[in-house]
């Protein structure tokens, strides 16, 4: 009989049917507040703020932006939920009334604005009688309850559902909240909030307040003409002056000192540094996994189920933000339906709370192309590279026929630009093209990777990656700069040493990583040393950028809106490199700290560690998921001018690779085989996807994401500066001009260069900021007018070593064969033998022109102006 | 429509043919959406002038704050500036003086970053400089560059983009023969040749013909190939630059010295159709950052910059450009209210001063104060936010625009300044 009883406690309650649901997944709030008298209660921080975000309520544009609008600031993409609760439950100052009115939900002024029933800039979010609006009177008449801090009691952060408060205290905190709180924000906390905290002093909460900063306390309580903050503010004090941008408003001083006088209350709740919730969610499944369109207009409704850690799951579908990478490919509906616009691929988006799902979406080409290449099979079948297994399996699934392999001509100039950012030597075309063994190719890239060339073009990129800047270096001042340049060229002849001697990618990473600072024992303490690294959450972008393909710096101010990242992540990951960047001596841990590893470990470090160490250990753990992947793609990306990931330093859930299996295999293969640069550059540059045609099939002209051909690029800074040297040399000079790394773009003069007209120019980074957009490869009229006119350009050629010596032989009345002439000018700049057309109209050229050397020397300046020469094809 | 801006649209109608009637139309309609599109040229004082050494005197203040020199009354009653800026007293109605900004980064290289683009400079974004953006939202419809930088420019194009770079031009100096890193024509080249050159290169660039329209980057070489040689090989552009083709006594009028001469340059190159001019300040001996002997540095900085700022505003005004034309000059910062030991001012954020003129800006006045010893505003004051904030709104361009940044982040072009009220 009892058992009874309790099965049928479980059968009627509505917990158990709640319970009975979870398996399945909570059904959508679109369904759950459809009516208005739903006893469903909304939660916080799993339908109100994801709400508000897909309303666009905590956008940029609007209550988002730093400056909030109308009143009203929530944190920017929502993530802050504590301070988002906070500003949706304090009182607009516009008198129009409570933002919540948990007695009358209807006139809360949230509501009222959201569906303009009042003056609202944003305009009707949703209308009356909605789902939306059921879900937000819901919330408000159920008590507004906020989120429930990690560790707290659910009572505590109840707030709406408190028991009044003592009038003494309630003053206390309004005092806080209305006075105090917006004076700290607008004047102290750019340099004392939660991301900074100059002088070692943070005003996140009452007690950093008491406990002040370098200078000593800050406060004492109830006393304060006591205390060294209203010295600062009141400056009294010509060392310590705050703010440093000028003397507040006396009306500000004033209400600081009647509060310290009052005992500096500070309500517990109020802590400026966004804490973790109780609720995390695990992961976010989509149905379908990916869409497969075959034709325009199609349509495929997704359905996203969040799965939290609770081990609850609902269908959020209603509640995600959509977004599509490409819609010329796909188009992504609010509600989550896709309808296919175009052939290829792309993903589309969902993002909920802190996840973010990737949905894979392809159309095939219609008609369907005959592939002509074996698509199903799978890497290393028949002997197929592994590379080009992958890549074909792809454009089998999406009917891209690929192009033909290119000439030699054409192999030999990219693979030499590529692998040794040098342009191959006249003689060395000759010689190839009338190489006739098979495998010419394959001995032509084991010959390049010996080459000096090959570690300079590498430790240039490597450089470009680890952000080797003289001026960041060097303190800001003009006279340090020299000492930038000695200390960028020793970084560069570090890295270029080990990459000499094919030392394995992850050492010479743990070499950087791991330098002792005081530079003894052959260590390069630069990267860590650097001026520009003022804070330690700049240590931790260039760290993350570096070595990880990820960009940390949406994090510094709000949640990353593609990202999982939150301030938290991004906070816990800066406070490993807390000791190295404010001393730059030393790298010590000074407390027992227990951090997260950007959500992949947990690391406790003991006083004395060198934090940096565990580090450096996770990212030589082959299972770390970025660290050999984001170098693996880097380096596919010099050589097809797009990212497996693109762009690669967007390691990021909403911006997922291409080719997945290809990044998985190239990185394990790579971490198998001991981190070897050189294995890596020879798989890439023997497969036949690198080696294909430039020239389009009639199937993939516009593919620009799969490597069904070879993508035509303007030739880096560097190659274009020592590409017109070396084609201006004379004959005798051409091995010295592209062996010397000491006068070469790429080599030595890299820092010196980096600033020049020429360099600006042409798109070298300075190294200046953490991304690797600061390369610039596009053409520009600026570019134009250089090789065109620049007196750099005008010079090469009036100084010329080649064209001074047939100047000479012409007016010695030596014999001077011009067909070889041309063919050297061919040979010289584009890498091929000319055509019967190109020598026709060279000879015409020739023979009007008063001396063979002007002729030359204006078919050289045409042919350095051609896109032949100008990019690599 | 007394805009010179739509007068020179107008004039390539009439005279060059080389607008459609509808882009003309579309131009027109263009630049009567909102705000009113001008030129502009942004003169930088590059060093840091003292602000109490010239547009913000205090000469009740103690002898060692405020200096050597005496004040002069200008033609605005009650508007008083630095004795050795004689000329530009007797234009005090042409221009508004800004007294009171204030910031907090006393750092040449970092100040600069923030008064050149209006956005304190930061590790993860690189913002463009104002001319970058003017030329992002005017492009150029001439044989002309939309943006010139007297000098190296020190910021560039930022998050825009290297397309928006501006074409440098080196400072003019009086009497001597002047040219233009990759404009000018140099050792005998004519344009004659330049052309035989360009057609040779148009027979012999053929690996990708039947391939133009491939991909970005092969249609973009062909197109800026073009133009290229169009700018170089125009008389217009090369007569913009042409200093050679002034009346001497017109080349006097700016004056004998490298400011000047910048100055008039960047008078032809707006008269000429280009959309913005930096021109920046710094003479090779020694500039506005005057750590030691402030006054006898001032005594040689100052007549040149009071002369050609002068020339400036007048012949803008002759021409009927000025309303068209918003100017504004500014330091990187001001410079300590006390002297010090030797004879100098260091570095001081606290605050500073600048000039607005042109476009809609209302001459004659003084906006914002200092305390008595120009060491802080003396309110609120204004932050270079805000003076980046006017000079944008006097362009056309409100500062509010949105950019996608090259990494795809939505960027508030100045995110923290508003425009100053009463200025414009």
């Amino acid at each position: 009989m009892k058992r009874l009883f309790i099965l049928f406690v479980l059968l009627g309650s509505p917990l158990g049917a709640e319970e009975a649901e979870v398996t399945k997944a909570l059904r959508p709030a679109s369904q759950r507040f459809a009516e208005r008298d739903t006893r469903a209660v909304p939660d916080f921080q799993r339908h109100v703020v994801p709400l508000l975000g897909r309303l666009g309520c905590n956008s940029a544009k609007c209550h988002g932006s730093f400056q909030g609008q109308g009143n009203l600031r929530l944190s920017l993409f929502g993530f802050d939920f504590q301070s988002d609760h906070r500003a949706l439950r304090a009182d607009s100052h516009s008198g129009s009334g409570p933002r919540l009115r948990t007695g009358d939900p209807e006139d809360s002024l949230i509501v009222m604005k959201a569906t303009e029933q009042t003056d609202h800039e944003g305009g009707q979010r949703f209308a009356t009688g909605t789902w939306e609006h059921h879900l937000l009177l819901r919330w408000i008449e159920s008590g507004a309850t906020g989120p429930v801090l990690k560790g707290a009691h659910k009572e505590a952060s109840a707030v709406a559902g408190n028991p009044p408060a003592r009038e003494s205290e309630q003053s206390a905190d309004a005092l806080f909240r209305e006075r105090i709180q917006p004076i700290f924000e607008d004047h102290c906390y750019e340099c004392h909030g939660f991301r900074s905290s100059k002088g070692n002093f943070s005003l996140s909460n009452r007690e950093a307040l008491l406990a002040g900063g370098d200078t000593g306390p800050a406060v004492v309580p109830g006393n304060a003409n006591a205390s060294l903050l209203m010295k600062a503010i009141e400056f009294r004090d010509d060392g310590l002056q705050m703010p440093p941008s000028g003397k507040l408003p006396s009306e500000s001083i004033a209400v600081l000192k009647q509060w310290i006088d009052s005992g500096a209350s500070w309500p517990d709740a109020v802590d400026s540094s966004p804490q973790a919730t109780n609720q995390e969610l695990v992961a976010l499944h989509c149905q379908p996994s990916e869409i497969l369109f075959r034709e325009a207009g199609q349509e495929v409704q997704l359905k996203i189920i969040a799965e939290w850690k609770d081990g609850t799951r609902e269908d959020v579908t209603c509640l995600c933000r959509f977004q599509t990478n490409e819609g010329e490919i796909v188009r992504v509906g609010s509600n989550g339906l896709a309808t296919s616009t175009g052939e290829g691929d792309t993903h589309v988006i969902a993002l909920y709370d802190n996840g973010v799902a990737a949905i894979p979406v392809l159309r095939p080409l219609a008609p369907m192309a005959q592939p002509n290449h074996q698509a199903a099979e799978g890497p290393r079948a028949n002997g197929v590279h592994p590379i080009d297994g992958f890549v074909n399996a792809k454009l089998g699934k999406l009917g891209l026929v690929a192009s033909e392999p290119c000439t030699d001509a054409e192999f030999l100039r990219r693979v030499s630009i590529d692998l040794t950012g040098t342009l191959p030597a006249p003689d060395e075309v000759l010689q190839f093209l009338n190489d006739q063994s098979k495998d010419k190719r394959l001995l032509k890239i084991e010959e390049l990777l010996e080459r000096p060339s090959y570690a300079a073009w590498c430790t240039n990129k490597l450089c470009d990656f680890t952000g080797c800047h003289p001026k960041s270096i060097s303190s800001l001042l003009e006279v340090a700069r020299e000492d930038g340049y000695v200390k960028a060229s020793q970084w560069y002849e570090w890295i270029y040493q080990r990459v000499q001697q094919n030392q394995p990618y992850d050492q010479v990473v743990a070499g950087l990583m791991l330098a002792d600072l005081s530079g003894r024992s052959g260590s390069m303490p630069s990267f860590w040393t650097r001026q520009s690294l003022e804070e330690p959450k700049d240590t931790a972008m260039s760290v993350a950028h570096a070595f990880l393909g990820i960009q940390l710096q949406c994090a510094e101010c709000h949640k990353h809106p593609f990202d999982q990242w939150t301030q938290a992540d991004f906070n816990d990951f800066s406070r490993f490199f807390d000791s190295v960047t404010r001393t730059k001596t030393r790298s010590v841990t000074e407390e027992v700290m227990t951090l997260g590893l950007l959500r992949s470990g947990q690391v406790k470090l003991a006083v004395g560690d060198d934090p940096r160490k565990p580090i450096m250990d996770w990212m030589q753990d082959p299972d770390n998921p970025w660290f050999a992947r984001a170098f693996v793609n880097r380096v596919w990306a010099g050589y097809f001018h797009r990212g497996i990931v693109e762009p690669p330093d967007q390691f990021t859930p909403a911006n997922p690779p291409s080719h997945p299996q290809l990044l998985d295999w190239l990185s394990r293969e790579f971490v198998n085989n001991g981190y070897d640069m050189k294995w890596l550059h020879r798989q890439i540059a023997s497969s036949q996807t690198y080696q294909r045609s430039w020239r389009p099939t009639e199937s993939n002209r516009n593919d620009h994401r799969n490597f069904s051909r070879a993508i035509p690029r303007r030739i880096p800074a560097e190659v274009v500066y020592d590409g017109v040297k070396q084609v201006t040399a004379a004959p005798e000079d051409q091995g010295e001009v592209r062996a010397n790394l000491r006068r070469r773009a790429s080599g030595h003069l890299s820092m010196r260069m980096a600033g020049t007209h020429a360099m600006k120019v042409f798109g070298k980074p300075d190294r200046s900021i953490v991304c690797d957009c600061e390369r610039v490869n596009q053409p520009t009229l600026l570019q134009a007018i250089f090789t065109q006119n620049d007196p750099l350009m005008r010079m090469r050629l009036a100084d010329s070593g080649w064209l001074i010596e047939i100047e000479d032989a012409e007016e010695a009345e030596e014999r001077l064969d011009t067909g070889l002439l041309i063919q050297q000018v061919w040979l010289r700049t584009v890498g091929r033998m000319p055509s019967q057309a190109d020598r026709a109209r060279a000879k015409k050229h020739l023979s009007e022109s008063p001396t063979i050397a002007e002729g030359m020397a204006d078919l050289l300046w045409a042919m350095m102006n051609s896109k032949e020469f100008l990019l690599n094809h | 429509m007394n805009t010179a801006f739509n007068r020179r649209h107008f004039i390539q109608v009439g005279t060059l043919g080389g607008l459609t009637l509808s882009q003309y139309l579309g131009l027109q309609a263009l630049a009567s959406d909102g705000a009113q599109k001008r030129s502009a040229i942004f003169v930088f004082l590059e060093g840091a002038p003292s602000h109490q050494d010239t547009f913000d005197l205090k000469p009740n203040a103690p002898v060692d704050v405020r200096g050597e020199f005496k004040p002069v009354q200008t033609t605005v009653p009650g508007l008083q500036i630095c004795e050795h800026l004689p000329m530009l007293a007797t234009r005090a109605q042409k221009y508004a003086i800004i007294r009171g900004i204030t910031h907090n980064v006393a750092d040449h290289g970092l100040a600069k970053k923030y008064l050149l683009t209006g956005n304190k400079a930061s590790q993860s974004v690189s913002y463009p400089e104002y001319g970058s953006v003017v030329s992002h939202e005017f492009p150029s419809a001439t044989h002309l560059p939309s943006y010139v930088s007297i000098d190296e420019s020190f910021v560039g194009p930022g998050y825009l983009g290297s397309r928006f770079s501006p074409l440098t031009a080196e400072k003019p100096r009086h009497g001597a023969p002047y040219s233009v890193r990759g404009i000018t024509l140099e050792d005998g080249l004519t344009v004659e040749k330049y052309r035989s050159q360009k057609q040779l290169l148009d027979d012999l660039d053929v690996a990708f013909a039947g391939f133009e329209n491939l991909d970005d980057q092969v249609r973009g070489l062909d197109r800026f190939s073009k133009q290229a040689f169009d700018m170089i090989s125009s008389p217009k552009a090369r007569a913009a630059f042409d200093l050679s083709q002034e009346k001497p006594s017109e080349s006097d009028r700016f004056g004998k010295h490298e400011f000047g001469q910048s100055l008039l340059l960047a008078a032809r190159l707006i008269e000429a159709g280009v959309h913005f001019v930096t021109v920046r300040l710094r003479p090779a001996e020694f500039d506005f950052d005057t750590h030691q002997d402030n006054f006898s540095r001032l005594r040689t900085l100052l007549p040149p910059f009071d002369r050609g700022l002068a020339a400036l505003l007048d012949r803008l005004e002759e021409r009927g450009l000025l309303s068209s034309t918003a100017i504004m000059a500014a330091g990187e910062f001001g410079r300590t209210p006390k002297i010090n030991n030797a004879g100098g001012r260091d570095h001081w954020a606290r605050a500073m001063c600048a000039l607005m003129a042109g476009g809609s800006v209302r001459g004659g006045q003084v906006i914002g104060a200092t305390d008595a010893t120009a060491a802080e505003p003396a309110s609120v004051g204004f932050s270079p936010d805000d003076l980046a904030a006017s000079f944008f709104a006097n362009v056309g361009i409100s500062p509010k625009t949105e950019f996608q940044s090259n990494v795809g982040r939505p960027m508030t072009l100045v995110r923290d300044g508003h425009p100053i009220r009463g200025l414009l």
